[in-house]
C-alpha cells in the first residue's frame, strides 16, 4: 500500500520509519526543552541565592556600621563624660574642703537654732 | 531521497523550535534573574540608606541620653555628698546638746524654752514636762517665777505646774494645756527635727558657699 505524505508517495515501512524518527525527534526536543527548564531554574535559584547573599551581606554591613556609629556617637560625648568625672572629683574635693572649714560654724548655727528660744 | 529530506526537514524544524523555546526559557530566566538581583541590589541600597540614617540618629540620641543621665547622676552624687555633710553637721550638733545640758547655762535655756512654749499656748494653767534630771532644776519656785514671766507676756493669769511624768529627752520641755488638748514640744530632739526640716538651705549656704 502506498501512502502520500507531503505530496510524496511512501510505502508503509518508510512511513513507520519516518514516524519513529519523528517520535525520536520529539523526545530529543523534549529533552532540549527540559534541559532549558533545568538551566532556567538553576539561573533563578542562583539569582535568588545571590540576592539573599546580597541582603545578608548588607545586614552584616549594617550591623558592623551600627557598631561603628555607636562608637562614633560615644566618642563624640566621651570628652563631656570624662569632664563630668573630673568635674565631680574636683567639686567633691572643694565641697569637702569648704565643709571642713565651715563645719564648726554650721554646727554652731544648728545648735543656736536648737537652744535659743524666742522669748 | 526527497521523502527522507522532508522528514529530516520536519525533524530539524522540531529541534529548531525546541531550541528556540529552550533559549526563550533560558533568556526569560536570565531576565528574571537580573530582575531579582536588581531588586536585591535596590533593597540593599535602601536598607543601607534608610536604616543607617536611622541608626545614626538612634546612636546619637542614645549617646546624648547617656550623657544626660550621667549629668543627672553627677548632680545627684554631688547633692548626696552635700546631704551627708549636712547630716554630719546635725549629728555633731546633736552630740553637742548632750554636753550642753551638763553646763550651767543650760538652766537659762530650759527656762526660755518653757516660757516660749507657755507663751505659745497663750498662758493659763499649763503642765510642764521635763526629763528626770531636769526635774531637780524645775523647782516650785522656778515654776512660780516663770509663771509670772508668761503672765506678763500674755496678759493671762498663768500657773505652770510640773508634770508628774518625766520626759525621755536630752533636754528642753513639753508644755501642755491643763486639758492636754494642746501642747508645744520644745525638747532638744523636737527642736533639732524642726531645724533639720527647715534649715537645710541655710546650712548649705554656710557649708558650701
Amino acid at each position: 500500500m502506498i501512502f502520500e505524505v507531503f505530496g510524496l508517495p511512501k510505502d508503509f515501512d518508510d512511513l513507520v520509519n519516518d514516524l519513529r524518527k519523528l517520535k525520536a525527534t520529539e523526545d530529543d526536543a523534549k529533552k532540549i526543552v527540559d534541559a532549558a527548564n533545568v538551566e532556567a531554574e538553576k539561573i533563578i535559584r542562583d539569582a535568588e541565592e545571590a540576592a539573599a547573599s546580597t541582603i545578608s551581606k548588607t545586614e552584616t554591613e549594617i550591623r558592623r556600621a551600627t557598631r561603628g556609629l555607636r562608637e562614633e556617637a560615644d566618642a563624640e560625648v566621651a570628652p563631656e563624660v570624662n569632664n563630668l568625672e573630673t568635674a565631680y572629683a574636683e567639686e567633691i574635693k572643694e565641697i569637702k574642703s569648704k565643709a571642713s572649714e565651715k563645719m564648726d560654724e554650721a554646727v554652731s548655727y544648728v545648735l543656736e537654732r536648737v537652744l535659743k528660744a524666742e522669748v | 531521497m526527497e521523502e527522507s529530506e522532508s522528514t529530516e526537514a520536519i525533524r530539524k524544524r522540531i529541534i529548531s523550535e525546541a531550541e528556540k523555546i529552550g533559549q526563550e526559557v533560558v533568556e526569560e530566566a536570565k531576565s528574571k534573574a537580573a530582575e531579582i538581583l536588581n531588586e536585591a541590589g535596590k533593597r540593599a541600597d535602601e536598607m543601607k540608606k534608610s536604616e543607617l540614617e536611622q541608626i545614626k540618629k538612634q546612636m546619637k540620641n542614645r549617646s546624648m541620653q547617656d550623657l544626660a543621665e550621667k549629668t543627672v547622676a553627677y548632680h545627684r552624687r554631688v547633692q548626696s555628698q552635700k546631704s551627708q555633710i549636712i547630716d554630719e553637721a546635725f549629728e555633731k550638733a546633736r552630740e553637742k546638746t548632750l554636753q550642753y545640758v551638763k553646763k550651767t547655762e543650760y538652766l537659762e535655756t530650759l527656762k526660755d524654752l518653757i516660757v516660749e512654749s507657755a507663751v505659745g499656748l497663750g498662758g493659763g494653767k499649763l503642765y510642764v514636762s521635763v526629763n528626770q534630771a531636769d526635774r531637780k532644776k524645775a523647782t516650785d519656785d522656778l515654776m512660780k517665777k516663770l509663771s509670772k514671766v508668761v503672765q506678763k507676756k500674755t496678759g493671762n493669769e498663768t500657773e505652770l505646774i510640773l508634770d508628774n511624768d518625766s520626759l525621755k529627752a536630752v533636754g528642753g520641755a513639753v508644755v501642755s494645756t491643763f486639758d492636754r488638748q494642746a501642747s508645744i514640744d520644745n525638747t532638744f530632739e523636737a527642736r533639732l527635727e524642726r531645724v533639720i526640716e527647715n534649715a537645710k538651705a541655710e546650712l548649705e549656704a554656710i557649708l558650701f558657699k
